[in-house]
């Protein structure tokens, strides 16, 4: 049985090796398990090289191209600031951002070809977009956890806070404890509740939540 | 890969990848015989294929190349069991002859053959559309444009192939081939594979032995019966629900959306609000023609869009046909301009081509560009290609003086990479192989340049054996560098000939590259360490002056592969470090070797080496200033 809900968009960027493929498979996995139609787009040709990686994944009725149009969607999950910036015109006027400010320089910043831009200059062309802009270093995050490779389930347990997938939270949780391995399980299951709680605790004040 | 491509769990909806999905729509008809070579973005047909198939009863190889494979899966479909064949469509180019002769022969088992083309060169150096030579082959074409149409129509193509005795086309572009999508899974076959060679149906003696064919010239009958079986696919696709017209009756307008771009269409016709006033016919068989379905189409609306990627090849069928069933009919696509011929397609580009032909207000305007860096393609810390290419422009300065002492022809694999400053070794690159021939050419055409081909392991089983054996045939005295790391790893590590593992990791021979390159008559072959850089240096520029054909086999093995197996083993690489005291700023290790696991600390003007460092020990190695060492623990 399918569920009717039209249209949910989401797009999560990062670079090769974050950890946004397997946050999308998530994602949408659960929204299978949920009933609903799915449809999820990616570029990552030079994923494995430290490239830009991005992931669209759409849920709802109306669905079928595997991309998002720019404008269009609900939520950016951004793994990494500058790409968060890179993919920001896909995020619709009044939708929700959320994005881990823990850098990842490409080759050309760190042979020093290239400078990387302050952290504002690429976050807040995305806060005047956004409804909400949740800004904070999941990396870290994950390293408290245990491992900084869990930031992508930090961002996924920052998403699922934030009230807005179409699906019951504890339906992505399920998944999560589903899909990894027992020996990483704990590790991950508290990264994605200091993801949970970080939204949770900052949507009561009105600190980090750069309400609008 | 997803677990959920072997379940055996039908009406179940799982989350699969369209390559998987044809994966699974393989697995559903039954298919004993699975080959391909890789090549994005069809990898991951054989790359599931290979994880799951010996657990249905199926052979799943990697085959030396795209020809080979097609010809494995085409004996195994005429000995009465299902085979398929994938291939990126630079493959197709590839299989192009025995594509023209199987379709001429019959078959007993299904035959379908996966052509994923790359219309926006995310992958390729080419964004051919291959169904023009399918076309010439006779070869029905299905286009799928989603993963539960991906699995199902393979399933079809199965049926249909064993039924009319033709092979089948699957193709499939990036976007079909890479979606996601919601699979509701089907029966897995209980097939019994009963393996024969019925030779009263095939053998070709035995057939004009009986006077079945007449002799001595069979082959012009055979035309004849292809001929009558693309008539018998049309009737089948005519019944197909693949294709499906969406119309209340009394539309003006028309649109024909062939496979993937079938989602652009229905999103851009929602997006402008057009769906009381459009027809669509959703067309997922592009070859041979829908004639009776199509000009129903034609007949009832004034207008019609025709929307595919990235020729107009549905496009010129139909305005053939129009000429017949409507010539007033007004015809929009790619001849009209309102579709690029160039590149994919997207729920924008279709959504503002039916505003300017509706006249109203595109929906999307071009988006400011935004001023950030970009992530180049580079290669991977410690990758031995970079080692490789730092050495060889070494020796190129040493024997030629400069850098354009040498015509460098690069060839299709990870040290394409070399491109890219600071090597730019690429003055060409063509397809698979090229780069051993190519350079034949240069030197008969008598350049004072020294010509040199770099390949990789892969590449050169692959396409580059027959050009080595021309060379010291015809006597060019090109340099050949055959970059081996052990697999081909640009399309995510699969296992060669050379690799001593098949597709599905049983062990296996492992040809030798050295017996090969020998067996062609080559005179200079020397293997080098690219992770020993004076070593590798002095054999290049041997290799360089040498006066003759020469081969340098520079092995290593794939530095992600290394540091997986590593990982595995609990193992870490070793440290290095950068001793402030003693690094002079020089750039070597960063400019020139562009290693990025090397930083610049642009205040003090000195190097350092950053937690990326795989440990490969190169940098140390060339440091002028010998400030680069191990550190030891």
């Amino acid at each position: 049985m399918r569920k009717e809900i039209e249209k949910f968009n989401l797009v999560i960027a990062g670079v090769g090796g974050q950890g946004t493929i397997l946050a999308s498979r998530i994602v949408a996995t659960t929204a299978i398990r949920g009933g609903f139609r799915v449809r999820v787009g990616e570029t990552y040709g030079a994923a494995q090289r430290g490239g830009p990686v991005m992931s669209h994944i759409r849920i709802g009725s109306s669905v079928n191209s595997p991309f998002i149009c720019p404008d269009e969607a609900d939520v950016l999950l951004g793994f990494e600031p500058a790409e968060a910036r890179r993919t920001s015109k896909y995020l619709k006027k009044g939708g929700l951002a959320i994005i881990n400010i823990a850098k990842v320089y490409p080759v050309e910043v760190i042979t020093g070809a290239v400078e990387y831009p302050p952290l504002e200059d690429l976050t807040r062309p995305i806060e005047t977009i956004a409804r909400d802009a949740i800004v904070f270093d999941a990396t870290d995050l994950a390293k408290k956890a245990g491992n900084p490779v869990a930031m992508n389930v930090v961002m996924l347990g920052a998403l699922a806070a934030s009230d807005v997938l179409p699906f019951p939270e504890k339906h992505l949780r399920e998944e999560l404890k589903d899909r990894i391995p027992k020996k990483f399980l704990e590790l991950n299951v508290k990264a994605y509740e200091f993801g949970f709680n970080k939204v949770k605790e900052n949507s009561s004040g009105e600190t980090a939540w750069q309400k609008r | 890969m997803s677990a959920d491509v072997a379940l055996d769990s039908p009406g179940k909806t799982v989350l699969l990848m369209g390559n998987e999905a044809i994966a699974r729509g393989a697995i559903e008809a039954g298919v004993k015989v699975a080959t391909a070579y890789p090549g994005t973005p069809s990898t991951e047909i054989i790359n599931t294929l290979a994880g799951v198939g010996p657990k249905f009863g199926m052979h799943v190889e990697w085959s030396v190349n795209e020809h080979v494979a097609l010809e494995v899966a085409s004996g195994a479909a005429q000995c009465n069991v299902r085979a398929l064949c994938a291939m990126k469509h630079n493959g197709l180019s590839v299989v192009c002859d025995m594509l023209t002769h199987i379709s001429l022969r019959d078959i007993s088992g299904g035959l379908v053959i996966v052509s994923a083309d790359d219309p926006q060169l995310h992958s390729s150096q080419t964004g051919h559309d291959t169904r023009w030579m399918t076309r010439t082959a006779c070869i029905p074409i299905i286009e799928p444009s989603n993963p539960q149409e991906a699995k199902d129509f393979t399933k079809f193509a199965f049926e249909l192939s064993e039924k009319i005795k033709l092979p089948m086309m699957i193709r499939t572009v990036t976007r079909s081939s890479q979606m996601h999508g919601d699979v509701i899974l089907g029966e897995i076959s209980k097939r019994e594979k009963m393996a024969k060679f019925d030779f009263d149906k095939f053998s070709i003696s035995r057939l004009l032995r009986q006077g079945k064919l007449p002799s001595p010239f069979w082959n012009p009958v055979l035309h004849k019966w292809l001929h009558e079986k693309e008539q018998k696919a049309k009737e089948e696709f005519e019944k197909f629900g693949g294709n499906e017209l969406k119309s209340k009756g009394n539309e003006k307008f028309g649109i024909i959306a062939v496979g993937v771009s079938y989602n652009y269409v229905v999103e851009a016709v929602e997006k402008l609000k057009l769906n009381d006033k459009v027809a669509i016919l959703k067309l997922a068989t592009s070859y041979p023609l829908l004639e009776r379905k199509i000009s129903r189409l034609l007949t009832a609306v004034e207008e019609l869009l025709v929307v595919e990627e990235p020729d107009p090849f549905v496009e010129i069928q139909v305005r053939a046909l129009a000429k017949d069933v409507n010539p007033d009919l007004k015809i929009y696509g790619k001849d009209s301009k309102h579709i690029p011929k160039e590149g994919e397609l997207s729920t924008e580009i279709v959504s503002n081509a039916l505003a300017e032909i509706f006249g109203v207000e595109k929906p999307y305007k071009p988006e400011p560009k935004i001023e950030l860096f970009p992530r180049m393609l580079t290669m991977c810390v410690g990758c031995p290609h970079r080692a490789t290419g730092y050495a060889l422009k070494q020796a190129i300065k040493k024997v030629a003086g400069n850098y354009e002492g040498v015509i460098v022809d690069n060839d299709i694999g990870c040290y394409i990479l070399l491109t890219m400053p600071p090597f730019s070794l690429n003055d060409m690159s063509f397809c698979m192989g090229t780069s051993v021939s190519v350079p034949q050419g240069r030197y008969h055409a008598g350049v004072e340049q020294i010509p040199i081909g770099l390949i990789g392991d892969s590449t050169f089983l692959h396409a580059g054996i027959p050009g080595l054996i021309n060379a010291v045939y015809n006597k060019a005295k090109t340099k050949l560098i055959i970059l081996d790391n052990q697999i081909t790893a640009m399309t995510g590590f699969q296992p060669h000939p050379g690799t001593g593992k098949t597709a599905t990791g049983e062990e296996t021979k492992s040809i030798d590259m050295v017996e090969i390159v020998k067996a062609c008559g080559v005179d200079f072959i020397k293997v080098i360490d690219p992770y020993d850089y004076k070593g590798s240096y002095n054999v290049l520029v041997e290799m360089l002056k040498f006066d003759g054909v020469a081969v340098v086999i520079s092995r290593r093995a794939c530095v992600t592969e290394t540091l997986r197996k590593m990982r595995r083993e609990g193992k870490k690489p070793a440290l290095y470090r950068i001793d402030p005291e003693k690094c002079v700023g020089c750039g070597t290790c960063t400019r020139q070797f562009g290693c990025p696991a090397i930083g610049w600390k642009e205040e003090e003007k000195k190097a350092e080496i950053t937690p990326l460092c795989s440990g490969c020990d190169v940098c140390a190695q060339i440091c002028p200033a010998e400030a680069i060492s191990k550190v030891e623990e």
